[in-house]
């Protein structure tokens, strides 16, 4: 990764896509090689996560309408789906809904 | 690492109106232990932006819920079926619900969606009068049985009114309702409550109840000098209403759900009614076994000690379903108007 004194033109950066990316960093233009997917097999901690999502991404599924009308109502504004709701609910709801 | 048999989700949700409410139910997909928190006042909601590489990406919505009331469920312990009566709930009301739980004892991360509701204005269809009966014995539904409790070793009104330990008597041919009194002056020997149940499932959740009477027919009247004992019907929440259990003793109310009967009215009758009062008609829910105390309301009820009267009865002996004779049996004739 390297600090950039500016960002080049948008057609420079869509040229280089799949080699360099180029972002803002706190304010900072920087560039850096292109993001690489992890190797398999996955980590040991994000494997111990998978049941947990896959339970979750059932939670939109198996819901009946009203539920799921819900969701639709409680995200709307934003640009998270009722779907993506669903999922933070299931795994830890209370980073959505605060009470006081 | 979060555990997965900690976590939940709905997956179904119904309302049915009450008199006064809704009945919420709700199934979740494992089982838990849920309360539903509700309030009246608009959760705020609040938009967080998403930035990833110092662009904002997008939005996540964070809800307050304040000035809330919980309700914890019906059903006891672990459940996939979750009840909840919420009641009163003014007409024309908007409420904001949702749930949350422990699964196993602990403390569960997941949360229901937010849920909202307006509470319109009943309405009914005709009146509907029908007679329903507690049945004999023990049974999977709803009896009539009653409870012995005896004084403690100092023989005091205190102790036995609130004795902790009672002989359940399930399949007796009366019921008895009032007190025996010791030998030596201000001591009790026993009390009896009776606690009579009935199956009202047929009826639906929501009914409006305009008229309820429990007919009872007369085994004994008994009463000691010039003392005019009285007894009602009053509230019940015995752990097994087709099973009265010694503990059941304990679980009675003292709110008088039906006008009293004293000695004299019912010495005057073979069939002494019990005609319930407006906290009586609050009191019955369609949908469900509903329990009731008959108890003495002059002395038991409102924990006061009678005169002491040795060693005789003020009590009334009602026949109960476990009679030989059906004519003698008690029963509900209760009138109610259905939820349209």
């Amino acid at each position: 990764m390297a600090k950039i004194a500016l960002l080049p033109d948008q057609a420079i950066i869509s040229g280089y896509k799949g080699t360099l990316d180029f972002y803002v960093y706190l304010g900072i233009p920087c560039v850096r090689s292109w993001p690489q997917p992890p190797k398999d097999p996955r980590s040991a901690p994000v494997q111990e996560q998978w049941p947990i999502f896959a339970q979750a991404s059932r939670a939109w599924l198996n819901t009946d309408d009203e539920s799921r009308a819900a969701m639709e109502k409680m995200t709307s504004g934003s640009t998270m789906t009722g779907r993506d709701l669903a999922t933070k609910l299931y795994i830890n709801g209370k980073k959505v809904v605060r009470f006081a | 690492m979060a555990d997965p048999s900690l976590h939940w989700y709905i997956v179904t949700i119904e309302q049915t109106m009450t008199a006064h409410g809704y009945q919420i139910v709700v199934t979740t997909n494992q089982p838990a232990h849920l309360t539903l928190r509700w309030t009246s006042t608009v959760p705020q909601k609040h938009f967080l932006p998403i930035m990833r590489r110092g662009a904002t990406v997008g939005t996540l919505i964070d809800q307050c819920f304040v000035a809330y009331t919980d309700v914890p469920q019906d059903e006891p312990g672990d459940t996939l079926v979750h009840t909840f009566f919420i009641e009163p709930w003014p007409v024309c009301e908007w409420r904001w619900f949702y749930f949350w739980g422990t699964v196993a004892g602990k403390a569960s991360p997941s949360l229901s969606p937010i849920y909202e509701k307006h509470r319109v204005e009943p309405t009914y269809g005709p009146p509907q009068t029908a007679d329903f009966k507690p049945q004999p014995g023990i049974s999977d539904t709803a009896i009539d049985a009653h409870c012995r409790a005896v004084a403690g070793p100092d023989g005091s009104w205190a102790s036995i009114h609130g004795a902790t330990y009672s002989t359940p008597i399930n399949d007796y041919y009366v019921i008895q309702a009032g007190v025996y009194a010791g030998n030596t002056p201000d001591t009790w020997t026993w009390l009896w409550r009776g606690i009579i149940s009935v199956d009202l499932s047929t009826i639906p959740p929501g009914s409006l109840f305009e008229a309820a009477a429990l007919h009872t027919t007369k085994q004994q009247n008994y009463r000691n000098f010039d003392l005019v004992p009285s007894y009602a019907l009053f509230p019940a929440a015995p752990d097994d209403p087709g099973h009265i259990v010694s503990g059941d003793y304990a679980r009675v109310g003292a709110t008088p759900l039906t006008l009293a009967l004293d000695y004299n009215e019912i010495a005057a009758t073979y069939r002494p009614i019990f005609i319930f009062n407006s906290d009586g008609l609050d009191y019955l829910q369609g949908g469900r076994v509903n329990s009731l105390s008959l108890r003495n309301a002059n002395w038991d009820a409102p924990n006061i000690e009678p005169p002491w009267f040795r060693r005789t009865n003020c009590n009334y002996y009602a026949y109960s379903a476990d009679n030989t004779n059906r004519d003698r049996d008690p029963f509900y004739r209760i009138t109610w108007r259905e939820p349209l």
